[in-house]
């Protein structure tokens, strides 16, 4: 808890204000209102007295006047309360995706996609956020409640007091008792159905297994089992949950039968007048909701701190890669790249890449070949210090990657991915990508190089089509063509390619290389590829073999030494010739 | 995730009509249940009402009277009576509970038997997260809707009913003041509800759009990275998240201004009753103990108003959620069995394929009058390009798609003339993936037929040399499989794949092979499996491996839906044409001839 509190406080601090608002409307609140049961009393114990109707007017007067000043206290509170629910929502959500906005791929490999997206909806907008307000604050309010409610009731009749909150406490600590049996319950629950929602999976995603083998029937039964077990789980949670739910609702009612015992005797005995009985009775009300409130805070607690870990645990990694302090600007037009004994590591053990030797010069092609997992991609992802090799360094006209300007490096890098990964945006906007220098000269051009016009032509609204969620859906290949294009529209010194021709035919990949190399003539660009006539016609071809450069030179050079390139080479010939690759 | 919100947006409206149409045969079979959970809630409401009458009571009689075994009377009844009602709560709860989980359970399985049986091109235009969003959560809303909406509408409405009685019955002229109250109470909740309801709709909009972007920024964080745009992608999400933050601020502090609004029309409420009942008590009209009764009622009074706002949600989604369901039930789309279908026997001569033209989508035609014949006991390879009709072969062939032209016979049978499962009895289908269930290996070898006998499978998987790296597993073939299989290696998915093949032993093997490249010595182990699987059976194979290709009685070259050409290796070689050319090639390389290439 004490965690979770510090780390709630790095929010808090920041709406002091508001906070203070809270605590103090909540105190005025818990006072006003222990003074509701009070006027009662005077107007009950007036009317048994009969007292004049102008007395009657002015306690009601004075109940209207409590009334009104409730009204306004609590919406101030309750209001300032919900805008900070709201505000802690987006103040977490916003820190922690800034944070992981800044942090490796080591950090993307150990958490997938939906699952960090599940951290930053479900665990904060369902979990944490009410709590780390409301959650809080109403068991606040409550204790205040409790400790205004009391202290009135005291100042009426000690002893009936002691009668009527008796039972209190009891009512917390069985609340707290029961919260983990019905835990319990539901995670059985929980099971049964995520049993269920595997069991149509599977069945939904081998649908052609099923019907080739005539297991539909099979399947029924799988699933009507598991429909009846978790109907059985659900059934047996709830008459768990409807006892305590039971209890919960009506434990009030005890308080209700000891004011009437022991305060209608009080009232007969002539220690208590009947205005008290009256307001006893509203007291008991008043308290018993306040306990609900502060069962729930343990039970909620606990499943917050459960969120706030989950959020904690992304905080755990730290960012790799900086600015470093004082930046190195490059000089020429070109780029010339030098890997020097280059390992790389995830965890100290198995390496993905080492002792990777090469220099590439301004305007030179380097394909990287080699089979699947051989570290083709682990050697490009370093040159724009997606992360830094473990062993060796790289350089950039011979100055060390770590100590150039992190900003000017990658303004100068045109990337395509392996996958196009755009954006839910215009098309524009994907080839533009949020940089300002890039004119729209530069997007018609790289457009036109990365052959997307004759596409854009289709779309009646052309460059300014959205695409993604709420707009069309690309083919693979036009959008293999905007991710180049995307690169492109930089006018980068220093293209790389990672297997990213797949989706175009043939050739569009060769009028694209044309235009290429007429183009940025002093380009360095790094592929990675499959395709025979891409790569034949590199300057330098790097074969890998996992994890090392095992073979290197010109496509005829490597043909001629009859290893592993040649095979490859051959089979992927074979391959595209039959149409099988 | 996002694709369910966006799905709330574009769901066709039901009106509460149709929905009482669709739900009343699902409660029927309970009639019985739900009249007795409809008695339970009078009798339940009952007892609360009783509450502030004995209260009533106490002070007007047992107190006034000095009488104290009278009170303890009083007090021992309301607490019996409090008793009896939790009772008749807990037993109310369980039975709409029991009744809703069967109800559901019954729809459920509706829902998947319809859906098991649907065609294969309903499961490619229907993702496998809508159906089961369908199944689970819209079935979940609807659950909700009658457990604790219903229930709890119904009851509160008993309560306001009962309480009104009590309170006309004992002063008419205080109850006909509270009554006044009322229309201004359901007008604050008509424009609460007006609106609100659009500001949490644009609210929940909000939240899908934050979900959207995180899972693409998130997923192409290494492209901004590299880029270097970190700094313009968190402020645009500082901008989307902020939307969300507005409206649904908004949106909670009028839930906050109304709320407050309806208590302090409440204590309006008590001055009101204070102070003409008051007048009332002092000359004497009425007791002091019927005043403080009124006073009770009042609170009670305006929880159901509460109540039905938190109610809106839940029927606001259930009704969108019915409304897929019942759609989806009423949607067709399978392939039949024929109305008289014909007996089958054991494969013996052949399959034909007689001018076979298909397509998926109007008369975009994948095959174009493919013909060929299939004799017993051969074995046949299908190669071309990627979209050039091998599949669609497949496809038709098993019926998973209905084609248009021609015809396919089994042994001189029209195979529209069997029933499917006749049809697909007949082939063992090995696909590039294993497609694997919950379940243990053996069941999973198996697909959990219990007929098939433990040996059955064993010796079946030893055949394959699966059995030893099975039994080499810590639980053997009581293994349960992690998500899709995700501890076994690409090897062991494709013999684990065999291995199945060759339990439900069939007379036709149709295989497509994985084009995903293998290591040298798991590539062994898996031909030779292949060998074993298709001795003395008849094989239709997509080849991905020379290989087969090279192993084939016969190769169907298909290209753009067409078989441009037939024949073994040996004579397509010998044909000169497009596959010769191929091997040519590879057979000038292998001699070391290397020439410049188109």
């Amino acid at each position: 808890m004490r965690e979770l509190a510090k780390w709630l406080w790095r929010f808090w601090r920041l709406h002091r204000s508001a906070l203070a608002v809270i605590i103090i409307f909540s105190t005025a609140n818990g006072a006003i209102k222990a003074a509701y049961p009070y006027v009662l009393k005077f107007i009950f114990d007036g009317i048994e007295a009969g007292f004049k109707i102008e007395d009657l007017l002015h306690y009601i007067l004075m109940f209207l006047g409590v009334g009104i000043s409730v009204y306004l206290v609590y919406m101030t509170m309750q209001g300032t309360r919900a805008y900070m629910n709201m505000r802690m929502e987006f103040r977490f959500r916003q820190w922690i995706f800034e944070y992981i906005s800044r942090l490796s791929p080591s950090f993307y490999h150990k958490y997938t996609t939906g699952d960090i997206v599940t951290r930053l909806t479900d665990d904060i907008t369902e979990k944490l956020a009410w709590f780390s307000c409301s959650g809080i604050f109403r068991t606040l309010e409550a204790v205040l409640m409790v400790v205004f409610g009391i202290a009135a009731m005291l100042t009426i009749n000690a002893k009936l007091t002691l009668f009527a909150i008796g039972p209190l406490p009891l009512l917390v600590f069985i609340f707290i008792k029961t919260a983990t049996i019905l835990h319990q319950r539901f995670d059985t629950v929980q099971k049964a159905i995520s049993h269920i929602n595997d069991v149509m999976e599977s069945c939904f995603s081998g649908i052609k297994v099923v019907k080739a083998y005539s297991r539909e029937g099979a399947q029924k039964n799988v699933f009507s089992d598991a429909v009846d077990k978790r109907k059985k789980a659900e059934v047996r949670a709830v008459m768990t949950h409807g006892i305590i739910d039971s209890l919960w609702g009506h434990i009030w009612q005890l308080g209700v039968v000891i004011v009437m015992l022991f305060g209608g005797k009080m009232v007969i005995d002539g220690d208590l007048t009947l205005g008290g009985f009256v307001a006893f009775n509203s007291y008991v009300l008043m308290l018993i909701y306040p306990m609900f409130d502060i069962g729930q805070f343990v039970v909620a607690g606990r499943r917050g701190v459960v969120s706030v870990n989950r959020l904690r645990e992304l905080e755990k990694f730290t960012p790799e890669i900086e600015e470093p302090s004082v930046p190195l600007k490059f000089e020429s037009d070109g780029m010339e790249i030098e890997f020097r004994e280059v390992g790389f590591s995830y965890d100290g053990n198995r390496f993905a890449v080492k002792n990777v030797s090469f220099a590439a010069k301004p305007g030179d092609l380097v394909a990287l070949v080699g089979p699947v997992g051989s570290g083709k991609s682990t050697v490009l992802n370093m040159i724009p210090r997606l992360f830094d090799p473990t062993e060796g360094e790289i350089t950039v006209n011979g100055k060390n990657l770590k100590y150039l300007s992190l900003e000017e490096l990658r303004r100068a890098i045109g990337y395509v991915p392996q996958e196009p990964l755009l954006f839910s945006d215009t098309i524009e906007n994907n080839i533009t990508f949020h940089r300002e220098w890039v004119s729209a000269q530069s997007i018609k051009e790289s457009a036109e190089m990365a052959q997307l016009k004759s596409e854009l032509s289709q779309f009646k609204d052309g460059y300014h089509t959205r695409v993604g969620t709420r707009g069309v859906n690309l083919s693979g290949g036009q959008k293999q063509r905007v991710s180049v294009a995307r690169a492109l529209a930089g006018n980068p010194k220093l293209l790389l390619l990672d297997d990213c021709t797949a989706s175009l035919d043939a050739l569009t990949e060769q009028e694209l290389w044309r235009q290429l190399r007429q183009v940025m003539p002093k380009a360095t660009c790094f592929l990675i590829s499959h395709r025979t006539h891409t790569v034949r016609n590199a300057d330098l071809i790097l074969v890998f073999d996992q994890g090392q450069i095992v073979e290197r030179g010109t496509h005829d050079s490597l043909i001629e030494l009859n290893g592993l390139y040649r095979q490859l080479y051959e089979k992927q010939l074979l391959a595209e010739s039959v149409g099988i690759a | 995730m996002d694709s369910v919100y966006y799905e709330e947006e574009k769901a066709k409206r039901i009106s509460l009509i149709e929905l009482n149409r669709q739900l009343k045969p699902l409660l029927k079979p309970y009639k019985g249940r739900l009249a007795l959970g409809f008695l339970l809630l009078i009798l339940a409401t009952t007892a609360t009402i009783t509450g502030p009458i004995l209260i009533k009571r106490a002070v007007d009689v047992d107190i006034k009277n000095s009488d104290y075994s009278g009170l303890m009377v009083t007090a021992a009844i309301y607490m019996g009576i409090q008793i009896v009602f939790l009772i008749l709560n807990y037993l109310q709860r369980i039975n709409l509970e029991w009744i809703g989980q069967q109800a559901m359970a019954t729809l459920r399985k509706r829902l998947f038997n319809h859906i098991v049986h649907m065609s294969m091109k309903f499961f490619n235009e229907n993702p496998v997260g809508r159906l089961l969003s369908r199944v689970e959560s819209d079935t979940e809303s609807l659950r909700m809707l009658f457990t604790n909406t219903i229930v709890t509408l119904l009851g509160d409405f008993l309560l306001l009913v009962g309480m009104f009685g009590v309170m006309a019955y004992v002063d008419w002229r205080l109850t006909l003041i509270l009554a006044a109250l009322a229309p201004v109470i359901l007008i604050l909740t008509y424009y609460y509800q007006k609106i609100t309801n659009p500001m949490f709709l644009r609210a929940r909009k909000r939240m899908a759009d934050i979900a959207a972007f995180l899972t693409e920024y998130i997923q192409g964080m290494s492209v901004v990275q590299i880029f270097n745009r970190g700094e313009q992608v968190r402020q645009k999400s500082y901008e989307v998240n902020s939307r969300k933050f507005k409206i649904e601020t908004k949106a909670e502090l009028m839930v906050v201004l109304f709320f407050n609004t309806v208590f302090f029309t409440e204590t309006i409420a008590i001055c009101l009753i204070l102070w003409f009942g008051g007048k009332m008590a002092l000359s004497r009209v009425i007791t002091v103990g019927t005043l403080l009764m009124f006073i009770q009622y009042i609170r009670r009074f305006f929880e159901p108003i509460f109540h039905l706002s938190e109610q809106m949600h839940i029927i606001q989604k259930a009704m969108a959620g019915s409304s897929r369901i019942f759609s989806l039930l009423a949607h067709e789309q399978r392939v039949k069995d024929p109305e008289s279908p014909l007996l089958v026997k054991p494969f013996e001569k052949s399959i034909v394929f007689e001018n076979v033209s298909f397509a998926y989508k109007d008369e975009d035609w994948v095959l174009k009058e493919v013909s060929f014949e299939l004799p017993k006991g051969k074995r046949y390879a299908l190669i071309g390009v990627t979209g050039g009709g091998k599949t669609s072969i497949i496809n038709v062939l098993l019926r998973f798609y209905e084609f248009q032209k021609g015809r396919i016979l089994i042994d001189g049978i029209d195979i529209r003339e069997m029933k499917l499962t006749d049809l697909r009895h007949y082939f063992g289908l090995v696909l590039q993936d294993i497609y694997l269930f919950p379940g243990n290996i053996l069941d999973n070898l198996r697909l959990s037929d219990g007929s098939i006998s433990e040996e059955r499978v064993k010796k079946a998987a030893s055949i394959i040399s699966a059995d030893k790296f099975v039994s080499g597993m810590k639980d053997g073939y009581a293994s349960l499989l992690a998500e899709r299989g995700g501890n076994l290696s690409m090897g062991e998915r494709q013999l684990l794949s065999f291995a199945r093949a060759m339990v439900f032993d069939p007379e036709i093997l149709i295989l497509d092979e994985a084009t995903s490249s293998i290591d040298p010595n798991t590539e062994e182990k898996i031909q030779s499996a292949l060998r074993r699987l298709q001795e003395g059976r008849t094989s239709l194979t997509i080849a991905h491996r020379l290989q087969t290709v090279l192993d084939a009685d016969q190769i169907l070259v298909i290209r753009r839906g067409e078989i441009i050409e037939r024949g073994t290796h040996q004579q397509l070689l010998k044909l000169g044409g497009y596959y010769s050319d191929l091997f040519k090639l590879q057979f000038q390389l292998a001699k070391g001839e290397v020439k410049a290439y188109a």
